[in-house]
């Protein structure tokens, strides 16, 4: 086991978390402890409901744990005010979800340079490095169309482009192809596989796709009990 | 988040998106044009009130009131009159001076009757002041006051008496012996002009004649004199000049007031109701203004999801609360240029919209006469008889702009409400949702 290590990009510490239910609390994870080292590729499976999300949720400062310490790209994310919880979220993390969750009123590249605009980068540079994303996950005819003129797969390119776009250290996917078909879900997992090794990104990864969770360097599952390595 | 950042953002509210055919925020724009409609009164209200005001007071200084009046409080005499008019007229920022005898009297013709403030003025008044020339207009003959003989009518008696220069009227005046016996004196007299002060409750009462024939047939008892003064500056201090009046008259007895004394509650009631209306008015921008906050919690709730995915992106929640403060300032900036430019508009053409208002309403006046066998009274938007005939509009930029800038400033304040409550959605609950 590595979670000693010093270079860990994640480490999580004793986390606990539980949800308040009826007049007790529901414990969804308990004595988790791990370690994420830079440059892996990190997927994570286990039965629906185990936690996967809250996991997630948890390093990318959304949520709280109850007990223990999440540490993340060199943060005390679970001790972080809300402001700087914030930057860290802007500077260190790109996200994807199972829903794309691009904003509805901004087209496809302003929706990829939207982490770099609220990072107060330039706007021109900004465009420049979202236009050459959106070649890069094949939608570079695409920029000007708004979520609702593409395509699920579509969508989920241009949102793997947004979470690359400030050149974050640590990239979260939530089960991103979960709404895709077959033949989306191969492309986007290739792009995201692809983009992620090439510029050197540490990559934490949730699915229920056996396969594609075969094609990470780490291979973690998740159950009421705690993470076992596969 | 920078400002440039946060504006375009906010912005984006109010474009029109292109697949979707429609505002992306309607209660955005209902605010706005909220905002816009409440200002056009305020903003009219204040370009012709002024106006409007000084137009009446102007008016009743240069035709009723004069700029002051001397009253004698023991008997004095023509003579005594037109000493002291000689002496005010020596002074220094006198323009003028008029005696003029100021009674009632009823005044009939063949056709009608009608109780008069009779008006005995010197005979070359209208010649000489400027100020009275400018507002008494002749409608009909001339202002001749050379024969004793004379009268000139307001607009209003002429028609009601149905006469026209050349016409004679007669003038029932009375005297009051001691023992309260009365006698009546009637006096023929001839109409040489008709005129019009602009003013329809003047133009129902003023009966002008010589100053000689009202000292004859109005008696002591019912009438006054005054020596009515028209000074280079009436809206400056007339106080120096009525000490350096009183260091001039001779004798006791002689006390001088200003227009603004003489007028007082006339004055004040204009005020008065200037600043109720305006109350009014700022309250219906108020609630316009209250009007965009609410319209901002309505696009906060339709953009949940959105400030969810803009905190998960790293917005901070003053971010998010600048982003929708700014939305506020917009919709209170365009409601405010565009109420403000439309209350300049409809102040700056409010005579011919009147005029047209009336025209088109006595159009549909005759046309459904055939129907409703006439109405009584003839259509019209104001009753001109407590308005002056023509509106006078003075556009007051710096307080259009001030209430434009007011407007805009409570919306932003206002926003900060709404502002705060999009800034504590929590990222988390948004995407648990899907
Ligand atoms: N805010 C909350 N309040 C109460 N219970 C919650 C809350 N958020 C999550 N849970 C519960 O925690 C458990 C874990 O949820 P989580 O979303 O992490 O599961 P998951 O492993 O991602 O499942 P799936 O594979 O279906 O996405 C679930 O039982 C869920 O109902
Ligand atoms: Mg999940």
């Amino acid at each position: 086991m590595n979670d000693m290590e010093g270079s860990a990009l994640i480490q999580l510490r004793d986390i606990r978390k539980a949800y308040p239910s009826g007049n007790g609390e529901l414990e969804v994870l308990r004595d988790i402890s791990l370690s994420v080292n830079e440059g892996e590729l990190v997927a994570i499976t286990g039965e629906s409901g185990c936690g996967k999300s809250t996991l997630l949720n948890l390093i990318g400062g959304l949520d709280r744990p109850s007990e223990g310490e999440v540490l993340s790209c060199g943060f005390p994310v679970s001790r972080l005010s809300e402001k700087a919880l914030t930057d860290y979220r802007n500077k260190s993390l790109g996200f994807v979800f199972q829903f794309h969750f691009l904003l509805k009123d901004f087209n496809a590249l302003e929706n990829v340079v939207m982490p770099a605009l609220i990072g107060g980068e330039k706007k021109s540079r900004a465009l420049d490095r979202g236009a050459e994303l959106l070649d890069r996950v094949g939608l570079g005819e695409r920029k000007d169309h708004f979520p609702s003129q593409l395509s699920g797969g579509e969508r989920q390119r241009v949102a793997l482009a947004r979470a690359l776009i400030n050149d974050p250290r640590l990239i979260m996917a939530d089960e991103p192809t979960g709404n895709l078909d077959e033949k989306n879900s191969r492309l986007v997992e290739e792009i995201l596989f692809e983009l992620t090794r090439e510029f050197n990104k540490t990559l934490l990864l949730v699915t229920h796709d056996p396969v594609l969770a075969g094609k990470g360097s780490r291979r973690l599952h998740l159950t009421q009990g705690g993470v076992q390595e596969l | 988040m920078k400002f440039r950042s946060a504006a375009a953002i906010a912005f984006r509210s109010f474009r029109r998106n292109r697949r979707r055919g429609r505002f992306n925020s309607r209660p955005l724009l209902g605010a706005l044009a909220g905002v816009a409609l409440s200002l056009i009164p305020l903003v009219v209200v204040i370009n012709i009130s002024e106006g409007m005001i000084e137009g009446i007071v102007d008016r009743f200084l240069e035709t009723d009131s004069y700029h002051l009046q001397i009253f004698s409080y023991t008997d004095k005499s023509e003579g005594d009159f037109r000493r002291e008019k000689e002496a005010v007229l020596s002074l220094e920022g006198v323009n003028h001076a008029w005696l003029e005898r100021q009674g009632a009297g009823m005044a009939y013709s063949e056709e009608g009757k009608t109780g008069v403030a009779v008006r005995a003025v010197e005979r070359t008044i209208r010649e000489e002041d400027g100020g009275f020339r400018r507002y008494i207009q002749v409608k009909e003959g001339a202002f001749d006051l050379s024969d004793d003989r004379s009268v000139v009518l307001g607009e209003a008696i002429a028609a009601k008496l149905q006469v026209h220069p050349g016409d004679q009227i007669k003038l029932l005046t009375g005297k009051v012996f001691p023992g309260g016996r009365y006698i009546p004196r009637v006096t023929p007299l001839t109409v040489t002009g008709i005129v019009s002060s602009g003013y329809q409750e003047m133009d129902r009462l003023w009966v002008f004649i010589t100053y000689e024939a009202g000292d004859r047939i109005l008696s002591p008892e019912t009438s006054r004199t005054v020596l009515g003064i028209k000074a280079q500056d009436p809206y400056g201090d007339l106080r120096d000049l009525i000490n350096r009046i009183g260091a001039v008259s001779e004798g006791p007895n002689w006390r001088a007031y200003t227009w603004e004394a003489l007028n007082r509650s006339d004055l004040n009631s204009y005020q008065t109701t200037r600043s109720m209306l305006m109350v009014i008015m700022a309250m219906l921008v108020l609630v316009a203004v209250i009007n965009v906050s609410s319209s901002l919690i309505m696009l906060i709730v339709e953009n949940r999801q959105s400030i969810g995915i803009l905190k998960c992106l790293g917005t901070s929640p003053a971010g998010i609360r600048r982003i929708y403060r700014l939305t506020g300032l917009f919709v209170g900036i365009g409601g405010a240029l565009i109420g403000c430019g439309t209350g300049v508009l409809i102040s700056r053409y409010v005579n011919g919209l009147v005029a047209f208002v009336n025209g088109t309403g006595r159009l549909v006046q005759r046309l459904l006469a055939p129907l409703t066998g006439g109405a009584a009274r003839e259509f019209s938007l104001m009753n001109a008889a407590h308005y002056l005939q023509e509106i006078p509009v003075d556009i007051q930029w710096d307080r259009v702009v001030a209430v434009g800038l007011g407007a805009a400033l409570l919306s932003w304040i206002t926003s900060a409400v709404p502002a705060a409550r999009a800034g504590r959605i929590r990222p988390l609950d948004v995407i648990r949702k899907f």
